[in-house]
Formats: structure tokens, C-alpha cells, sequence
């Protein structure tokens, strides 16, 4: 059964950026169970990551915009995607959850700078924010590496986090998605 | 007065780095009893700003090294502070730094300071990494730390009692 919406698929030269689907869930869930999930609201059972599913769908029945699941041209799924704006925040944010064993390839920068050319050219979004713990310096450091900078700080429930906001995306990028 | 003698002094483009003095004290005194100095413990009054300052001094003369006092060139009055810092208490060397008054701020020369500052701790007292202990707060400075190139290190421990950041720098490559 088909989504009764459209999720664009976006290509990068190693990646592909596709909707979430149900066959996401055993990947996920061994993603979600490890401690590295801290900053993405893990750790969380089987359950948890359905739920997680089921929210990353209704994101984008929703909004119309949300996370992508991303997926390597050889067909293994590497972690998720895009731009999100979760209840009682001011503005949308591009995020990325690349999967342990996945990390340190440049996926998450390849997949980030490809959702975020996305939503500055197809979406007119920009200049984006993302959402940072302090002491991720993983996501600092890409963040950094894309050109974002630090803002300011919003508090959360769990504590302090850092506003950092990404450089407009300029024109000319649209014919990648022609 | 004693003078100590032999202390480097670094140039940069805009600044000198040099060993605080007694002619520092005014404007030292200035910025621990104010607000600014909220990020690094203050703001103190100036009995307890006058210890401070003579840490800075005497970690020179016990260590070998310290904060250079920022002054711009052609100017003997600092406008800051920068450089390898380890008190006793802190769990490592530390490269740290401080703009007195935010009239120099936003022009890059905390950056200027800060970057000759950690090449002389790196290169000429052989340091293989330092940190930086940042107020979460201090926005600005973690700024800078990222600028620097530094990134946090949430496995690294804060000097006792104090909540705060800790951001790495790595070693910068030591060229002939």
C-alpha cells in the first residue's frame, strides 16, 4: 500500500533519499537501542521505534516537509534525514541521524547538504536552523562544516541547547532535482 | 619592583602578547569588577581582583608561562587577556582567553590573539593538546572556540566545582 501523499525522492551521488516505509523498522530499532540515539530521543525499545516510524510519517502528512530515510545506492539503510518542526518550536530544523556502523563516511554531510539544498529550493526554507546539545561534537563539528553557526540557546526539557543557524542556500540549485 | 626578564612577547597583525605588568592593573581592575567577568567567576571586588591579578603574574613566574596580556600595537593599554593557563586544580592545560571591555569585541582580535597564543603553547612548550573550560552561557566565547577549530569533549572533567564546556583543540601540526 502506497502513502495517500507524495514523498520526494531526493539522489545524491551516493546516496538516496526516500519516504520512510514499515521494512525500515528492523533497522531502526537496532539503531534506536543503542546509546548513541541519546540525542535523537533514544535509546527506545521496539515499540519506541515504531512509534518513532509512525511520527516521522505523520511529520509529513502533517507539514508537508519532514525526514527522509536515507539509503545507500547499494540499498542499506544508513539513517534518517531532513527537516522537522516538532511541537513548541518556533521554526523548522534540518536534522540528521546517521545509524551506528554508518558514521564517519560523510554520509550524515552528504545527505544534510542535500536536504538542506532541498528545502531552501524546492520548499523556499532558509536559512535554517539546527538544534544541537552543547557536548554533541559530532553534530557540531558537521553543523561547522556546513557553514552554520552559533545563534543562541533554547531551553528543552532536558536541558540547554544550542541554536545554531545555517547559511541561506542560494539559487541554482534546482536543476539537481529537475 | 622586580621586573622578570626574558618573557616572550608574540605579534600578530593588530596585537601584542606580553606578560601582564603592574601598569595593568587598572584596567584589569576594571574588568574583574564588572559584569564581563561574570563568565570567569565575577564579577569580584578589588581586593579580590588584586589576587586574581597576581595569579596571572605568578603563574608566569611559577610556571614559565600564563596569560599574555592583548594590547593593540602601538598602545601599551590590554585589552584582554589569552593564553596557556594551568592553576592548580585544573585537571589540564587549559588555553584560555578574555576580552576586557566589549568595545573590541566583534572585530576578530580575540581570535588573532587566542590562535598565536595556542601556536606558542603548541610549538614552543611542546603542548599536545589543550582545552578550553567555557561557561555554557558564554556564547561567545564557544564561539570562538569553534572558530578556533576546537569541539567539545564531553568526556573531559571540569576544575572542581565548576559547571562548564569543555572544548578540545586539537595539536596543531608543528611546521620546521
Amino acid at each position: 500500500m502506497s502513502l495517500p501523499f507524495a514523498i520526494p525522492t531526493v539522489t545524491t551521488a551516493r546516496l538516496i533519499l526516500r519516504e520512510p516505509r514499515e521494512s525500515d523498522l528492523d533497522v531502526m530499532e537496532r539503531a534506536f537501542r543503542s546509546e548513541s540515539s541519546r540525542y535523537v530521543g533514544g535509546p527506545l525499545n521496539r515499540r519506541g521505534s515504531w512509534r518513532s516510524l509512525l511520527a516521522t510519517i505523520g511529520h509529513w502528512a502533517l507539514r508537508g516537509y519532514g525526514l527522509w530515510s536515507v539509503e545507500t545506492k547499494a540499498g542499506a539503510l544508513v539513517g534518517r534525514v531532513g527537516v522537522i518542526r516538532h511541537d513548541g518550536r518556533d521554526e523548522p530544523e534540518l536534522g540528521w541521524h546517521i545509524y551506528e556502523g554508518h558514521e564517519g563516511l560523510g554520509y550524515a554531510h552528504e545527505a544534510a547538504l542535500a536536504a538542506r539544498d532541498y528545502a531552501g529550493t524546492v520548499w523556499g526554507m532558509g536559512p535554517l536552523a539546527c538544534i544541537i546539545a552543547p557536548e554533541n561534537a559530532r553534530s557540531i563539528a558537521l553543523a561547522l562544516r556546513m557553514g552554520a553557526q552559533l545563534e543562541g540557546v533554547i531551553s528543552d526539557e532536558d536541558g540547554p541547547l544550542h541554536l545554531y543557524r545555517h547559511p541561506a542556500v542560494e539559487d541554482g540549485g534546482m536543476e539537481a532535482y529537475a | 619592583m622586580i621586573t622578570v626578564s626574558g618573557t616572550p612577547a608574540l605579534t600578530t597583525e593588530r596585537l601584542t602578547l606580553r606578560m601582564p605588568a603592574s601598569r595593568d592593573w587598572e584596567a584589569y581592575a576594571e574588568f574583574l569588577t564588572s559584569e564581563r567577568a561574570a563568565m570567569i567567576g565575577g564579577p569580584l571586588g578589588r581586593d579580590k581582583a588584586w589576587r586574581s591579578f597576581g595569579h596571572a603574574v605568578g603563574h608566569w613566574v611559577l610556571r614559565g608561562y600564563g596569560m599574555f596580556f592583548v594590547t593593540p600595537r602601538g598602545s601599551d593599554t590590554a585589552i584582554g587577556m589569552t593564553g596557556p593557563w594551568f592553576p592548580e586544580g585544573w585537571p589540564e592545560p587549559e588555553l584560555g582567553w578574555s576580552m576586557f571591555g566589549g568595545e573590541h569585541e566583534g572585530k576578530g582580535l580575540a581570535f588573532e590573539a587566542a590562535e598565536v597564543a595556542r601556536r606558542y603553547a603548541f610549538q614552543k612548550l611542546g603542548w599536545k593538546t589543550a582545552v578550553s573550560y567555557i561557561d555554557p552561557a558564554n556564547l561567545r566565547s564557544i564561539a570562538l572556540a569553534e572558530r578556533l577549530g576546537a569541539l567539545p569533549d564531553p568526556e573531559a572533567p571540569c576544575p572542581e566545582g565548576v559547571s562548564c564546556l569543555v572544548y578540545r583543540h586539537a595539536s596543531v601540526e608543528v611546521r620546521p
